[in-house]
């Protein structure tokens, strides 16, 4: 399990504990909520999702929240949390219930696996926080909290075509690094 | 030494954006000079985009089920009915004013769909969709109300009508539309065997609703053969477009809670980008090319969201399909299996791949652009989609201007490789960072680039929205002086440049073409001299007067495009680039080409229905390197063979005869010099703007464009100035 403030390293300012809990609490609930409305199996929408946290805990204490920035950024890192929860817990019942450090080797190819997807995107999204942190932030904003280049680049304070070309270098690079800890995994290291 | 990491991600950018595996490679090379192994790095980062995207579409599918899984884990006690129980949306209420549900007609992407008759102010019967959407913040309430407004703008024989719209009471938005009953496109089609023209009229028809809505600024986001039905109430089929209820509203993308995701195999690889929220017409033009793909070519050969990078063409698609499927699909065309896969290569293919290009800024950049190429293909017209040709080699081409990359200016740079100009100052800004007049130059001239990129962009709507006088108006306030390599760049100063050309604006003309020749400078030059970019800039850098310009133009094509095998690339380069005097370095750079035509231009290829109308162009062609190249006699023989040709063209008749009249003067046959050039200028004479205008308008062949006449006119120039000499 990644601790709160473990993840929150990289990002910048950086948020409190608390706050993470918070905002996580606060999706948890609004997704509940819209889910138990729309019926089952319909498309969680991240964006609007953080929107509406967003309006409810600004209005509900302007003084934690400094500003939309800040917001965003600690949402980004709760629904990157919320993902990468579930998805070791269904990788590790799927094992039998034991720990395993991480899901890899075969199953990134077996397409039809969520929980590797997320999995593999996180840790390689911390190694690319050292090497890239710019791009990884952006891999942060937009896939973990769905939001649009617009969005991010309005986050960020950069340009549109900055965030363009962020993002398609760090969609490339992510694949580089999983598909050479496949290859890794495959000859048994 | 390796590059600092956003200099990198600049490289990777930059790399990308080239067309030519060639120029790529010495790029990058030349980038990573000091560091070959993060070059081959790069190298492999960037042959795995492609499939990056595809990996990342499955990921962040694999998010969303995941994030549904949390929900249901959370014990949230998920109602079977959901949405779908009329009682649990208030629809009471709805019913009870003015419509009687009736049935549910099913449910899609955005909501479900009721059938219900309607009682007021007619009787009829209606779609209404609830769109499933959770919130009812004021956020979504604004978006709702804008998309709203612009459905109800919306009025257009080829789109479902949009009857009311509003939400329950229990704040559940709803639109109310015309119900549709008929077939699905492609259904139609092959029920009914229509012949390739038929498809391709219903296909246009198509066309003009989409682009209709994008006039006012609706993006469709899902357009597929179920969303698009064909009605024959009144014996004319009449294709329908349904289902703009998940359309967002294209100036608010972003924030626009509507936003829903499309069909996967129908969906540009933007919109199955994670996100899907940077989605702009483009990428219904995307969609309209897959179902145009499959009502020419049958079916999609490749699984939904999965299209390869190098997808087959259709011809291609059908000439590798097992025989019994290619003859049933011949069969549902009117064709044989042998005719049909003839039929789609060249134009048809063309266009469709452009349509479907996985860069949005390599397709058409709005509907109409693909709508207006369709229809010249059915008009026998040149088409804008050049079939892709030959590769060629532009590492020459940047070698040779290696030095001006080295160490030039920022502005020699942009001269040089028009895109990468931002990282080239990026990477002299790191290499010299205590430089700071340099520094600010180059932020100057990033700023330059991006206030360009703008104004393209604004006139490239202007101009989908047929508001050309305000374009062009645009343009001319905003006068730029250098443009990125861009399809919407492209398209905007090939549309801008010729309409000038039309009006005699040679200056303005001239202006924008040179800016095209720019914008096409990381596209394939082969593709270039094929199409009629080069045709259009060459003679009116001339007619403008701008003879510095126009060997510039030269020179750059013979770099670009030192060899060719290709017939048409032949005859556009050698004729263009000897419109006026050359020397002999030219014309040895031109011989091989010339050669090219002379042992073809009997053969029997060129004697078929398609390729006879090239002949009697490569004889002027012909005629044209002769004289530059003093054999007087040898031209005067080509003339002489050109006007014997079928498909004559009058342009081209005054055209070979003042070459005639220029050679038989150098030949010291005055009065014979004399007559054909008085001939010419009659002729000339005649064509008159206007002329041209009414004649382009009425798609005459035999009259010839106004690129054919202007050439025409900076011949004549010369040769009034040479039959004065004695």
């Amino acid at each position: 399990m990644i601790a709160p403030d473990q993840m929150l390293e990289t990002e910048d300012p950086p948020a409190s504990g608390d706050l993470l809990v918070m905002v996580y609490e606060e999706l948890r609930r609004l997704a509940a909520r819209q889910m138990a409305w729309q019926g089952g199996g319909q498309t969680l929408q991240p964006t609007a999702l953080v929107h509406e946290a967003w309006m409810k805990l600004a209005s509900k204490d302007e003084d934690t929240w400094k500003d939309r920035t800040h917001f965003f950024r600690t949402a980004a890192v709760a629904m990157r949390r919320i993902l990468v929860d579930r998805a070791r817990e269904k990788s590790s019942l799927k094992r039998g219930g034991g720990w395993v450090d991480l899901p890899l080797s075969g199953e990134i190819a077996a397409e039809q696996d969520p929980e590797a997807h997320i999995l593999i995107v996180d840790e390689c999204l911390a190694r690319m926080e050292k090497e890239h942190p710019d791009c990884a932030r952006v891999v942060q904003l937009k896939f973990f909290a769905g939001l649009s280049n617009e969005q991010t680049a309005g986050l960020l304070g950069s340009s549109l075509r900055t965030v363009e070309r962020q993002w398609a270098f760090a969609r490339a690079r992510l694949y580089q690094m999983i598909r050479s800890h496949e290859r890794a995994s495959s000859c048994g290291t | 030494m390796s590059l600092p990491a956003d200099i990198e991600v600049a490289v990777f950018d930059a790399a990308r954006q080239m067309e030519d595996p060639d120029l790529r490679d010495a790029f990058l090379d030349w980038a990573f000079r000091d560091a070959p192994a993060d070059g081959m790095r790069m190298k492999d980062l960037l042959a795995s985009e492609n499939d990056a995207r595809v990996w990342f579409h499955e990921a962040s599918s694999s998010r969303v089920l995941l994030a549904g899984e949390i929900l249901e884990g959370d014990g949230v006690e998920l109602s079977s009915a959901g949405i779908d129980s009329i009682e649990s949306l208030g629809l009471s209420e709805l019913i009870s004013g003015k419509f009687r549900i009736l049935d549910r007609l099913g449910a899609g992407g955005g909501g479900v769909v009721f059938v219900a008759e309607q009682t007021d102010p007619v009787r009829r019967k209606v779609a209404i969709k609830l769109l499933r959407v959770g919130m009812n913040t004021e956020d979504f309430l604004a978006a709702f109300q804008r998309e709203r407004q612009a459905l109800a703008l919306m009025n257009h024989p080829n789109i479902a009508g949009i009857i009311d719209a509003g939400s329950t009471d229990t704040g559940i938005p709803y639109f109310v539309m015309e119900l549709v009953e008929g077939e699905r496109i492609t259904k139609f089609c092959d029920d009914r065997c229509e012949p390739f023209h038929q498809r391709i009229h219903l296909f246009l028809q198509v066309c003009s609703g989409i682009q209709h809505a994008h006039q006012k600024g609706l993006i469709h986001r899902d357009i597929k053969p179920s969303n698009i039905l064909v009605t024959s109430a009144d014996s004319q089929p009449l294709p329908k477009v349904i289902d703009f209820g998940i359309a967002a509203a294209s100036g608010q993308p972003a924030s626009s809670p509507l936003t829903t995701a499309g069909t996967p195999a129908y969906m540009s690889p933007e919109q199955a980008d994670s996100s899907g929220n940077d989605v702009d017409t483009r990428a219904d033009v995307f969609s309209l090319g897959v179902l145009l793909y499959e009502l020419l070519a049958g079916e999609i050969p490749w699984s939904p969201g999965r299209m390869p990078a190098s997808a087959p063409r259709p011809s291609e698609f059908l000439a590798a399909a097992p025989p019994e499927k290619l003859a049933e699909f011949a069969m549902r065309r009117q064709l044989s299996p042998a005719k049909l896969v003839a039929a789609l290569r060249g134009d048809l293919d063309a266009i469709t791949m452009m349509a479907i290009s996985t860069d949005r800024q390599q397709r058409y950049s709005t509907v109409n652009s693909l709508a207006m190429d369709l229809r010249r293909h059915l008009d026998c017209q040149p088409v804008l989609a050049h079939p892709p040709g030959a590769r060629y080699s532009a590492g020459k081409f940047f070698r040779r201007n290696r030095l001006a990359c080295l160490s030039g200016t920022a502005m020699l740079l942009a001269l040089v490789v028009g895109g990468v100009l931002v990282i080239g100052a990026l990477i002299r800004e790191h290499e010299a960072r205590r430089d700071s007049e340099t520094a600010r130059a180059t932020i100057a001239e990033m700023l330059r680039q991006s206030k360009a990129r703008e104004t393209v962009a604004q006139i490239a709507i202007l101009l989908s929205q047929d508001r050309i006088e305000e374009a062009d108006a645009l343009l001319r306030l905003n006068p730029l002086t250098g443009v990125e390599p861009s399809m919407d760049a492209t398209y905007v100063f090939r549309f801008l440049g010729e309409r000038n050309a039309l009006l005699g604006r040679w200056r303005q003309s001239a202006d924008c073409f040179l800016l095209l020749m720019q914008a096409n400078r990381l596209a394939n030059a082969q593709k270039v001299a094929e199409g009629m970019d080069l045709l259009f800039a060459a003679p009116t850098l001339l007619e403008a007067g701008d003879t510095a310009a126009y060997h510039a133009l030269c020179r750059e094509m013979l770099d670009r495009l030192p060899t060719t095998t290709d017939l048409v690339a032949a005859e556009h380069v050698v004729k263009m680039c000897l419109l006026d005097e050359a020397d002999p370095a030219i014309l040895d750079a031109l011989r091989p080409m010339a050669q090219l035509m002379r042992d073809n231009i009997d053969s029997k290829d060129l004697q078929t229905y398609s390729n006879i109308e090239t002949r009697p162009w490569m004889a002027m062609s012909l005629a044209t390197f002769d004289y530059r190249d003093s054999d007087f006699e040898k031209a005067l023989a080509w003339c002489r063979k050109c006007e014997e040709m079928p498909k004559q063209v009058l342009s081209r008749i005054a055209g070979v005869k003042i070459i005639a009249a220029m050679a038989l003067h150098r030949l010291g046959r005055h009065d014979e010099a004399k007559r054909e050039f008085e001939e010419a200028a009659r002729m000339i004479d005649a064509a008159t703007p206007k002329v041209i205008v009414k004649k382009v308008e009425s798609y005459d062949p035999s009259y010839g464009n106004w690129y054919a006449w202007a050439v025409t006119r900076v011949l004549r120039r010369e040769a009034e100035a040479l039959l004065q000499k004695p």
